[in-house]
């Protein structure tokens, strides 16, 4: 097998001393992997189906953001936001005016309703009118179907329909960050859903629980959403989470945690790690942490923070 | 939009190619770790590591007919990583605990004694000599493919190699002297 770019392999040359022959020939066949081989296939196998549907979506993400449309997009966004951010008041703004909703109208009605609200939170839509919103909402279930993103308002909606149990809780479900999945499914998902959400909100047949004080609570509670789209980038997550390390692990923790779902395989995810580790011991979850730190160091034998991590154990 | 699906489907894609992969060049990949002098006790997670590159890195990755050159310099990296690590550890962490998996696995040698030469032989070559004369004559690669994947010109990697020749049949000639047995 001489290799015409070369000079003959010495296995194959005639004046090789034997052992030299033998030395390459037992290099080559080396030892049996075998056992090995598999072992290290199974945890391969595990580490490859779990990061993978987050960096699916996080691509599919980046893909658009190239994309002309962008800046566009984004404007939209910010519309689709507020309104699905402001569902759950528009529905008991309408309840505390007696206006029972009946038949199909009564989803179209909503947005004129909406408008004084949305000053409060977003200055900028003020001079919108209500037909504008209208076909802003028509574009929201297109823009649904071609890109994940606004899924993020997908909880408001959802949660609309138990709202009447407590306000509160619309407002933790609202900035619940939905488990990032294969994007095609949450598309189809997001479509299907959207009309059924008109129906439960009209539907619904108990407005008299509703406690009186809920239509001043609710534009004072929505203030923290005005702000509400999430730190987009890995980067300002973690940042925020490192912020919030000092006074409060827990929330620290959580943002972790939120990096992780979000941005599963993203660049930071070492800085994430440390940062979860560091909170862990804050919270005195210490066995928690050492099993995290024993991992990471698994993960990232080079890593510069280990020195420390160890240091602080 | 278009540019986001085909990510998409070729992110799909990856993971049945690492597979691939991961049969046809794990051995491969095994061999160089231990030749780079990878501890036995060390090997399966820089086994892993090397694959976590790889499935990292697939997607700059173009299909060149040359895997397994690319694959040697992801180990190379590895496993000077790993050492420099290692090398810490030994300075701030004497108590570190050694990894779970012992030296003792059920791996059959072949041929025990001529692989311990073989070791012996390359461990006495300079790293870069050693790079050259394992893929051109243990593995076979061709010239090319290893000149690029050592970053260095064509000439250079030749003039390697016969350097390496020399080096490793002077010893082998040496150990033949002391040791009339092996010759």
């Amino acid at each position: 097998m001489h290799d015409e770019e070369g000079p003959r392999r010495l296995r194959q040359g005639t004046d090789t001393p034997e052992t030299l022959v033998r030395a390459l020939t037992a290099l080559r066949k080396g030892v049996d992997d075998t056992a090995r081989l598999e072992r290290v296939g199974q945890k391969l196998e595990a580490v490859m189906t779990a990061p993978r549907a987050a960096e699916t979506t996080v691509a599919a993400g980046r893909g658009l953001l190239g994309n002309k449309l962008g800046n566009k997009l984004s404007v939209l966004k910010l519309i689709v936001g507020g309104l699905g951010l402001l569902a759950p008041l528009l529905f008991f703004q309408f309840m505390d005016d007696d206006a029972v909703p009946q038949g199909p109208d009564a989803g179209s009605l909503q947005p004129t309703a909406a408008l004084p609200k949305i000053e409060q939170n977003e200055p900028a839509q003020i001079e919108q009118p209500a037909e504008s919103i209208q076909v802003a909402a028509n574009l929201e279930t297109e823009l649904a179907a071609r890109q994940p993103a606004p899924r993020a308002s997908k909880p408001t909606h959802a949660a609309s329909t138990r709202a009447r149990k407590s306000q509160r809780e619309v407002v933790s479900k609202s900035e619940e960050r939905v488990e990032p999945d294969v994007a095609q499914e949450s598309d189809k998902a997001a479509s299907a859903e959207r009309p059924v959400v008109a129906t439960t909100t009209a539907g619904n047949d108990e407005p008299t629980s509703l406690p009186p004080t809920l239509k001043e609570k609710a534009p004072r509670e929505a203030e923290p959403r005005a702000d509400a789209p999430p730190p987009v980038s890995e980067a300002s997550l973690l940042l925020e989470a490192r912020k919030a390390l000092k006074s409060d692990p827990a929330s620290a923790l959580r943002l972790a945690t939120e990096h992780q779902a979000r941005f599963a395989t993203g660049r930071l995810t070492p800085e994430r790690e440390v940062l979860a580790i560091e909170a862990l011991r804050k919270l005195g979850r210490k066995l928690e942490a050492d099993e995290r730190l024993r991992k990471f160091e698994a993960r990232y034998p080079g890593s510069i923070h280990l020195k420390r991590l160890h240091e602080a154990k | 939009m278009t540019e986001a699906k085909r990510q998409q489907a070729s992110s799909q894609e990856e993971p049945t190619r690492l597979r691939c992969m991961f049969e046809e060049h794990g051995a491969f990949v095994c061999r160089s770790l231990r030749m780079l002098g990878v501890p036995e006790g060390d090997l399966d997670d820089a086994l892993q590591e090397v694959f976590l590159v790889v499935f990292q890195r697939m997607r700059d990755y173009e299909e060149r007919g040359r895997v397994r050159a690319w694959l040697y310099s992801i180990c190379t990296r590895v496993v000077w990583t790993r050492r420099r690590v290692m090398r810490r550890r030994r300075e701030d962490l004497v108590d570190y605990p050694e990894s779970a998996v012992g030296p003792t696995q059920h791996e059959r040698v072949v041929d025990h004694e001529a692989l311990a030469l073989g070791h012996e032989l390359l461990q006495g070559l300079p790293p870069e000599q050693r790079d050259v004369f394992w893929l051109y004559e243990v593995e076979e690669l061709p010239m090319s493919e290893i000149a690029r994947s050592i970053n260095c010109p064509l000439q250079t990697a030749y003039s390697r190699l016969h350097k390496a020749r020399e080096r490793i049949l002077a010893a082998v000639k040496l150990a033949a002297a002391k040791d009339p047995d092996h010759a």
